[in-house]
């Protein structure tokens, strides 16, 4: 159990800059996620921690112990991969043991860990059994049995659960974050859902384009988004941008010419304004004028569709829907629920 | 294997000497073949293998093409080399098309028995040829196609249909099924999904058919020693009996000018074909 | 979709050929063996008198155990030689194609051109003993191919050269079939380089090692060109092997049952090998698209 610094770490693949000076503090316990869309570098910042690549630059730091030209296996670091990884000449009990028996640990105390392990994680009864015999759910308790039995200190997550399908998903999000609970070890865990992200970290950490575009925890990031880009991000469905421009007032208006809002400091001119589906409301004596163009009932909300003539909006209401196709509406918009962003840098301007 | 290779920059040395240490051993009978083909005869007798020439000279290599004795005949392998060509190229063209249509329908249609005749096909490919030599030899006389280079022809397409099934069967099998289930449905019969379809599609194993059978049949040995009579011996018999049954002055810079004359166009096609000699290197082995 | 008419009729030239001129020829072969025939064919049943024969001959029995020893030497040197080169090439080497171009430029050459090569190479008048001379190194001796003993590992030699490329590829092609994550998770595991090779990839080769086998003993088992080229049997009869047997028996010392015999165990000796193979691979694949 340590904790985690990396200050300054890039990656250059040839002249293609991956990574640009990540800068991360993980203190000791946390269970960060890296989330972000695909070919935003995440995968190769684990290979960077988890010493399978070097950096470009910069330093990795665990425990105090300075670990940036250490070799994968001095690192104390363990992987769970996203296609498992398992060796499939090995049994389940040979997997499990592997880094002890490369570790020079006597055969005895192997097989100790091997049974406590696999009796935590519900595959004790699995142990003479090749990993081709097993089901992918199966898979992935061995690959994190054997990540376990080394007791490092740090665990390294790479999307263990893409390849899973949608209800054992679900299962095995709340056995990790039970796992993390009991362990105390701490968690890098990367995946490109922002579902898996939001209810398994206590920080999150999202990449774009190589770098840090939030580092806070999900709360923070989903009612404060430090950027448009991660307020797009976050959030299912959407977040609602409009184009507005502000005035010397701080009055916000739109295209159409409505006024959505004010923000008291900030430049004069284009600026985003996001407003998540849920905070919008249909009311009479709404700012927003539109027609339903769609309506999606999913069972415990409705989402409509409202077209508002310079853009489409998504307003989420609970229950059965009571809005009819083409019916003209009006949407309300609280003030407390604006974002808004500088149209050129995209950075949170309140 | 990951980002980082597993050895070390010592061993990198270490690895790449021992490298270029194993491709001169390899390349080594080729140097010496052709150092050794344009030096004059005594220089190789009182000199050594290895030594670049000290005196140049082509005439190995013309005798070797038109004045080297080859069993009865002072002419050099010429004729041979054209008999190699009038036996390769109609082999390989209907080994290879013969082997195209096997494919097909063995993958695009149910057939009973279909893995029979597979297997029967592929187990034909591995038989040690002498089994066949007594019988052929029988059939092709009672042909009047003894000693003839379209009695080797035959030959080499028979125990070529194997192979150039093989090639074709796997790669029809990795076709595309929707490709040929949408064919079927806007009506294409027997000939139109062959030959609009899947032929078209069909270069790279072409290719590999076409070298590999090349190679086999130009190298052959054993069929052109035991079916060809000496106007109609293929390169490598011609090649065998200049060097084997000289009696007297071996000249050895004729045998190796011969012996590359030989092999030069296999050779040629290796080294232009590149990655389709392993392909067919490959097909006859490891599944998939 | 069922085979219609057609299909059969195209399937058929080759279906006819190779019944005949494989199955046929065969049958026709193994009861030749039977038969007492020696310059003609004489086709009466004479019980098993040339397989008894045969097998009291010396020339036969010296044929089998050269290839005893060659056989073994040839798999062994080639999927040795083949292993090391896929895994030195497999280190991620700059000129990786130039390399393997080199190792496998023999397997384009006929026996015949290869053998001749190395006849004279391995020839103590002008060959490899003679550079060794030349060089200084007056005592080296290199006369196996002229010694009735050491004949045959000269052909061993030359036949590893020629074939080791063809295993490298095969092995090389396995090599890269092995997931990349399991080499990552293993050099996480703590497993030094070597320990990788051994305990995760090598025993993920399997397909290729059996492949590799079973090509190499066919190839052994009909090996006649190179030593042709090589030796002519020689010196003497000292590196006979099976098919020169099969060979000389039936055209030259005109005992066609005996040679007979002898190709039918060939065949048998082949067949061993590579019926279980075929086997395996044809169960799988084919027939989807009917």
């Amino acid at each position: 159990m340590a904790d985690l610094a990396l200050r300054g770490v890039h990656k250059l693949f040839g002249s293609v800059r991956v990574l640009h000076e990540i800068d991360i503090h993980l203190p000791d316990g946390e269970f960060l996620v890296l989330v972000g869309p695909s070919g935003c570098g995440k995968s190769t910042l684990m290979n960077v921690i988890a010493g399978l690549e070097e950096p470009s630059g910069g330093r990795v730091v665990l425990g105090g112990k300075d670990i940036t030209g250490a070799g994968p296996a001095d690192r104390n670091i363990s992987m769970v991969f996203q296609s498992y990884a398992l060796y499939p000449n090995m049994t389940v009990a040979a997997n499990i043991a592997f880094p002890l028996e490369m570790r020079s640990v006597p055969k005895a105390k192997r097989d100790e860990t091997v049974k406590r392990v696999s009796a935590m994680l519900q595959i004790d009864h699995l142990l003479d059994r090749r990993p081709r015999q097993l089901s992918g759910g199966q898979r992935q308790r061995v690959a994190i049995g054997r990540a376990l039995a080394r007791e490092p200190e740090l665990f390294l997550f790479d999307e263990p659960l893409s390849n899973l399908d949608a209800k054992l998903r679900v299962d095995m999000r709340a056995e990790i974050k039970r796992l993390h609970l009991r362990t105390g070890v701490t968690t890098i865990y990367v995946t490109h859902d922002q579902v898996e992200a939001m209810t398994l970290g206590t920080r999150i950490a999202v990449l774009n384009a190589g770098r840090i575009q939030q580092l806070a925890t999900p709360l923070e990031i989903y009612t404060r988004p430090a950027n448009r880009f991660v307020a797009e991000f976050i959030g299912s469905p959407s977040i609602n941008m409009f184009d507005a421009t502000r005035d010397a007032s701080g009055t916000l208006t739109l295209p159409d010419g409505a006024v959505i809002g004010t923000l008291a400091e900030g430049p004069v001119g284009k600026v985003s304004v996001g407003v998540r589906p849920e905070h919008m409301e249909i009311r009479d004596d709404g700012q927003l004028a539109g027609r339903i163009s769609l309506v999606e009932p999913t069972g415990p909300e409705t989402y409509a569709l409202v077209d508002l003539g310079h853009t489409e909006i998504t307003v989420r209401m609970g229950g059965l829907p009571n809005v009819a196709m083409g019916a003209s509406v009006r949407v309300h918009v609280p003030q407390h629920a604006l974002h808004v962003f500088a149209a050129d840098t995209g950075l949170r301007l309140n | 294997m990951a980002d980082r290779t597993i050895a070390s920059t010592a061993s990198r040395t270490l690895l790449y000497t021992v490298l270029v240490g194993f491709a001169l051993l390899f390349a080594m009978p080729l140097y010496v073949m052709l150092v050794n083909s344009v030096k004059p005869l005594d220089e190789i007798r009182s000199g050594d293998m290895m030594s670049l020439p000290q005196v140049f000279t082509w005439q190995p290599w013309r005798d070797a093409w038109s004045l080297a004795q080859i069993g009865v005949q002072a002419t050099g392998l010429k004729p041979y080399f054209i008999n190699s060509f009038l036996m390769a190229v109609p082999g390989v063209v209907i080994s290879t098309a013969l082997g195209a249509f096997n494919g097909y329908v063995l993958t695009m249609f149910r057939l009973r028995g279909a893995h029979v005749i597979f297997a029967m096909l592929m187990f034909s490919v591995f038989i040690p040829f002498q089994i066949v030599l007594i019988p052929m030899a029988r059939t092709l006389g009672l042909l009047h196609m003894a000693g003839t280079v379209p009695g080797l022809v035959l030959v080499h397409v028979v125990y070529g249909i194997g192979f150039t099934t093989l090639f074709f069967r796997n790669y029809y099998a990795a076709f595309p099924v929707e490709l040929v289930r949408s064919a079927r449905m806007d009506g294409a019969g027997f000939w139109r999904l062959f030959g609009r379809l899947l032929l078209p599609n069909s270069g790279p194993i072409i290719v590999v058919s076409v070298i590999w059978q090349f190679t086999n049949i130009w190298n052959d040995f054993l069929f052109g020693a035991s079916f060809s009579d000496y106007s109609s011996f293929p390169i490598t018999v011609a090649l065998n009996n200049l060097v084997n049954s000289s009696t007297g002055v071996k000249e050895y810079n004729v045998h190796f000018a011969a012996a590359f004359i030989a092999g030069a166009p296999t050779l040629a096609v290796y080294l232009l074909s590149g990655k389709y000699f392993v392909r067919g290197l490959m097909a006859g082995s490891v599944k998939g | 979709m069922k085979a219609p008419f057609i299909a059969k009729v195209v399937l058929s030239p080759s279906v006819l050929l190779i019944g005949a001129c494989v199955y046929g020829y065969i049958a026709f072969t193994a009861w030749l063996s039977f038969t007492p025939s020696t310059m003609m064919t004489d086709l009466s049943f004479a019980g098993p008198q040339a397989y008894v024969r045969l097998m009291g001959l010396n020339n036969w029995q010296l044929s089998v155990k050269n290839l005893g020893i060659f056989a073994s030497l040839y798999i062994i040197g080639c999927g040795a030689l083949g292993l090391g080169l896929a895994v030195l090439i497999d280190q991620k080497i700059r000129a990786e194609a130039l390399f393997r171009s080199i190792f496998l430029y023999p397997m384009a050459l006929s026996f015949i051109v290869t053998g001749t090569a190395w006849k004279w190479l391995m020839d103590p008048s002008i060959g490899l003993e003679r550079t060794m001379h030349a060089i200084g190194w007056q005592s080296f001796a290199f006369g196996w191919v002229k010694d009735s003993d050491l004949a045959i590992y000269c052909v061993v030699i030359a036949a590893v050269w020629q074939t080791s490329g063809f295993v490298m590829v095969l092995f090389l092609a396995g090599l890269r079939g092995v997931d990349a994550e399991v080499v990552n998770a293993a050099r996480l595991d703590g497993a030094r380089p070597w320990r990788i090779y051994q305990r995760v990839i090598f025993p993920q080769l399997g397909a290729s090692f059996i492949s590799a086998f079973v090509i190499l003993a066919h190839m052994a088992i009909k090996s006649y060109d190179l030593v042709i080229a090589l030796t002519n049997g020689g010196p003497g009869r000292a590196s006979w092997l099976p098919s020169l047997f099969m060979y000389q028996y039936t055209f030259t010392r005109n005992e066609m049952a005996v040679g007979a015999a002898s190709a039918v165990l060939m065949l048998i000796a082949i067949a061993i090998v590579v019926v279980p193979y075929i086997l395996r691979e044809t169960r799988q694949g084919g027939g989807q698209h009917g």
